[in-house]
């Protein structure tokens, strides 16, 4: 460290003043004495401090330390037997103020004794192991008042007393009560714990079970949790002013216990003011308080949630079930995003946005929409009347709002693959009849259909989108190729080429066209089998329509939007007056089941009745004859003749779009079977079956029957092999 | 021989700055009073000593009191070395010669409680 050449530190021994008196000890103790008196009795400040101190740093000084903390303890000691004598002698109201104040002082004179004798505290004190002068005071003032047989019970029971006259209304001295209850405190935790806290918390306990029970039966959940808040509150504020914190905390539990957790079904479960009829009142407040309540208490919430969970999906079941409601597609969805609505209200307004809650909510949606088979149409049902006109009315925002609604309900469905067939032929109807309102919101719910599902989802109806647009480049080459002369003389043909499977077609029979429309067509075909070589055109006449000029009787002129078949219809008036129904059909080879609607349309709709029919009635039968109407009128030039049809399908045609469900469903089995079998190479039957479940899940939920029967059919193909041992086995061969 | 500090306050609005006396008192035999000023504030915070003198509540609490501090002849030269070390005078005047001496000093560092001193 340094080179300095250390000093020799000699000490000397200190000599005091060996000469004492004989009885110094003692003169000198009898003046701290009088001193001690003197300040129990309120006259210090005619005390000199410097004197005080400096007897009792003399006394330690001259190894009389011993005595002096002995004859203190006498000393302290007869005073306490005095001032308990005093304080037990109290009358009943002011026990509390005396013992206080007798406190007060006590501390105050302990504090002075502790400052004079505070050399002996520094030194004396450590090194012969005793309590400190302050905690010495505190220990005789524990034995001789405050846990003195007859203060402690007085001290307890006045306590307990005073807090339940709070309970029930009574206005107490708090500040008085909270220097008593500091007293405990600064006496030792023990003694707080064992003299107060604990006897508190058991009579607590006892006084909100008496209340909780009386109020339950006598008020509704409501008023009830009201009680239970304003309960838990005032505890939480009375630990405040005068409890220790952590008394707050297990006088809350109380609360939380005795009023919420005892009767939280019972509270729940209330018939007229419980859960459920919170639920369907949207009482937001009073929900939210339950939720906050039952958060406090284990359990709690759970319980909430289950009961949530129960009556979703019971009015749910009945909302899907009801075949009064499912009548209109549109209002059935409508109703669903109602009730999704409000109950993501409610989990946000009340529940906290509880993701647990928002869980239960999906799940419970997801449970009963599929309860219903038919839910997957509906919903697309009600995409399709959105996208078809309202939007004339309704801003490009709210349709995207609207949209995004619907993508909530189709993650809920189980049979992803049936929404995309049903929603295919009302796109592909939109489309053709150029009744889509708007490119963009069409456009806008593909890319969120392919975000949830995939590319694969929606490359077909992708497909559709791109067909539109080349048919009319088509149509402009059509145009253009041909003589500006005929163009004129002819009617006009719009054209739309369609690509076999990505629109949803059956193999139809073209009816036979009338001569005009006839020749045009074959022209395009001409056009178009010249420009694309190796392709076949064929004529879908179910899906077309046309406008028509017609002059009726007396001269009407009305223009006539109607469908290709109405038109073929039509137009055989234009040579014979009166045909049979077996006329037209000849004619026309139009399918009889879309002729006769077909018909109907013409005939028996009243303001459009163009045709007359013999004789009247509602239905077409095989020996109906029809003639022109001659008297009909309209106040509109434009006239619309709709299609009597069906917009939900009928049963056989439900009958039919799921069997073509089922069959597509086919090949994406056994797609999937190949998959994992590939992988796998060896796998149990009943591994097959979850792992293909789990695959195809985002789009439907296999049957296992199915896969089964998929299973062996690719055995049969020798895709797959049984295992000669294990016959529950199977084997891939590639 | 004992001696004695006394100090009284002058302007009870700054309490801060007190006169003390330092006397030596002849009691029976030879009592010297002598007369300091010190500073209760910078003596509070340096010693607990002092600290409590000032706020016990007793006599010497009473801002109009003087001061009395007996002391033994012996321990005069040291106490007043530690009041200056309290005061933060430079120490040069009093300088410590011996070892003995620097015993007392600790000695009266001790009674009076000035950490800063031991």
């Amino acid at each position: 460290m340094s080179t300095q050449k250390k000093k020799n530190f000699k000490i000397e021994a200190f000599k005091h003043r060996a000469e004492l008196e004989p009885n110094y000890a003692e003169k000198t103790w009898k003046i701290l004495e009088h001193a001690i008196q003197e300040i129990y009795n309120h006259n210090a400040s005619g005390l000199s401090f410097e004197e005080l101190y400096r007897n009792a740093y003399n006394m330690v000084l001259h190894k009389y330390g011993e005595k002096l903390y002995s004859e203190l303890v006498n000393t302290m000691r007869g005073h306490l037997h005095q001032l308990s004598r005093y304080v037990e002698g109290t009358q009943g109201g002011f026990f509390l103020e005396e013992l206080n104040r007798e406190w007060e002082d006590y501390k105050k004179a302990l504090q002075m004794i502790r400052d004079i004798l505070m050399y002996m505290d520094r030194t004396f004190v450590p090194s012969s192991k005793k309590p400190p002068v302050n905690d010495l005071g505190l220990n005789l003032w524990k034995d001789y008042i405050a846990q003195s047989l007859i203060i402690q019970v007085r001290l307890e029971h006045t306590l307990l007393e005073l807090i339940e006259q709070e309970r029930t209304g009574e206005v107490i001295n708090r500040g008085l009560m909270r220097n008593v209850i500091q007293m405990l405190k600064e006496l030792g935790p023990s003694v707080y714990q064992e003299d107060f806290e604990r006897p508190l918390i058991s009579q607590s306990a006892y006084f909100y079970r008496a209340e909780s029970q009386k109020s339950i039966e006598c008020c509704d959940c409501g008023d009830y949790l009201k009680k239970a808040e304003r309960r838990l509150t005032e505890e939480t504020e009375r630990a405040s002013h005068y409890l220790a914190e952590a008394t707050g905390k297990m006088l809350q539990n109380v609360v939380e216990r005795e009023m919420i957790a005892n009767h939280m079904q019972r509270l729940v479960q209330r018939e007229n003011s419980g859960l459920v009829m919170m639920l369907e009142d949207d009482k937001y407040d009073d929900l939210s308080r339950m939720y906050r309540l039952f958060n406090r208490v284990p359990e709690g919430l759970t319980t909430i949630r289950d009961v949530m969970t129960g009556h979703i999906r019971e009015t749910g079941k009945q909302l899907v079930t009801d075949p009064e409601k499912s009548k209109d597609p549109v209002e059935f969805v409508q109703r669903l995003l109602k009730e999704k609505d409000k109950y993501d209200k409610i989990i946000s307004s009340a529940f906290d946005n509880d993701k647990t809650f928002q869980n239960a909510l999906n799940s419970s949606f997801e449970h009963f929409i599929n309860l219903n088979p038919r839910s997957p149409e509906f919903i697309s049902l009600f995409v399709d009347e959105k996208l078809r006109k309202g939007l004339k009315e309704v801003r490009e925002e709210d349709v995207e709002a609207v949209l995004d609604k619907v993508m909530i309900l189709f993650r809920y469905l189980q049979e992803k693959d049936v929404f995309e067939k049903y929603y295919k032929q009302h796109l592909a109807k939109r489309l053709l009849s150029g009744k889509s309102a708007s490119d963009e919101a069409e456009r806008s719910l593909i890319v969120k259909l392919k975000t949830e599902c995939g590319y694969q989802f929606t490359s077909k109806l992708e497909g559709m989108f791109t067909d539109m647009r080349t048919s009319q480049d088509t149509m402009k080459g059509f145009h253009a190729s041909q003589p500006p002369v005929m163009m004129e003389r002819q009617p006009g043909l719009p054209v739309l080429v369609l690509t076999t499977g990505s629109w949803p077609m059956q193999a139809i029979t073209a009816c036979n066209l009338p001569s005009e429309i006839h020749w045009v067509c074959e022209r395009f075909k001409a056009y178009y089998l010249g420009t694309h070589s190796g392709r076949k055109l064929s004529w879908q006449t179910s899906m077309g329509s046309a406008d028509l000029k017609a002059v009726f009787g007396k001269g009407q002129k009305h223009e006539l939007i109607v469908s290709t078949y109405q038109m073929c219809v039509l137009m055989l008036f234009n040579t014979s007056d009166h045909l049979s129904y077996k006329d037209i059909e000849e004619a026309t080879a139009i399918p009889a089941a879309d002729l006769k609607r077909c018909l109907q349309s013409l005939a028996c709709v009243k303001g459009k009745n163009v045709l007359c029919k013999e004789p009247m009635s509602k239905d077409i039968l095989a020996g109906d004859r029809f003639c022109i109407n001659e008297r009909f009128s309209s106040k509109f030039f434009k006239v619309k003749i709709g299609t009597v049809a069906a917009q939900k399908e009928s049963e056989p045609e439900k009958q039919e779009t799921r069997q073509r469900v089922e069959e597509d469903r086919k090949p994406q089995i056994e797609a999937a079977i190949v998959r994992i079998m590939k992988s796998r190479r060896v796998l149990d039957h009943n591994n097959i079956v979850a792992e293909v479940t789990k695959q195809l899940q985002s789009r439907f939920l296999p049957n296992p029957v199915v896969i089964k029967k998929r299973i062996e059919s690719l055995i049969e193909r020798e895709f797959l092999e049984r295992d000669k041992v294990d016959r529950k086995m199977y084997r891939y061969l590639a | 021989i004992v001696e004695g500090l006394q100090h009284d306050d002058k302007s009870s609005v700054s309490p801060h700055e007190k006169t003390s006396k330092k006397c030596k008192q002849e009691s029976d035999l030879q009592v010297r009073v002598e007369i300091r000023h010190i500073n209760s504030l910078i003596l509070s915070q340096k010693s607990k000593f002092f600290h409590k003198l000032f706020s016990s509540g007793m006599r010497e609490s009473d801002p109009q009191s003087k001061i009395v501090v007996r002391i033994d002849s012996s321990e005069e030269e040291p106490f007043f070395q530690l009041l200056h070390h309290m005061h933060g005078m430079k120490s040069s005047s009093e300088r410590i010669k011996s070892q003995a001496s620097l015993m007392r000093l600790l000695f009266q560092a001790d009674k009076f409680e000035v950490p800063s001193c031991i």
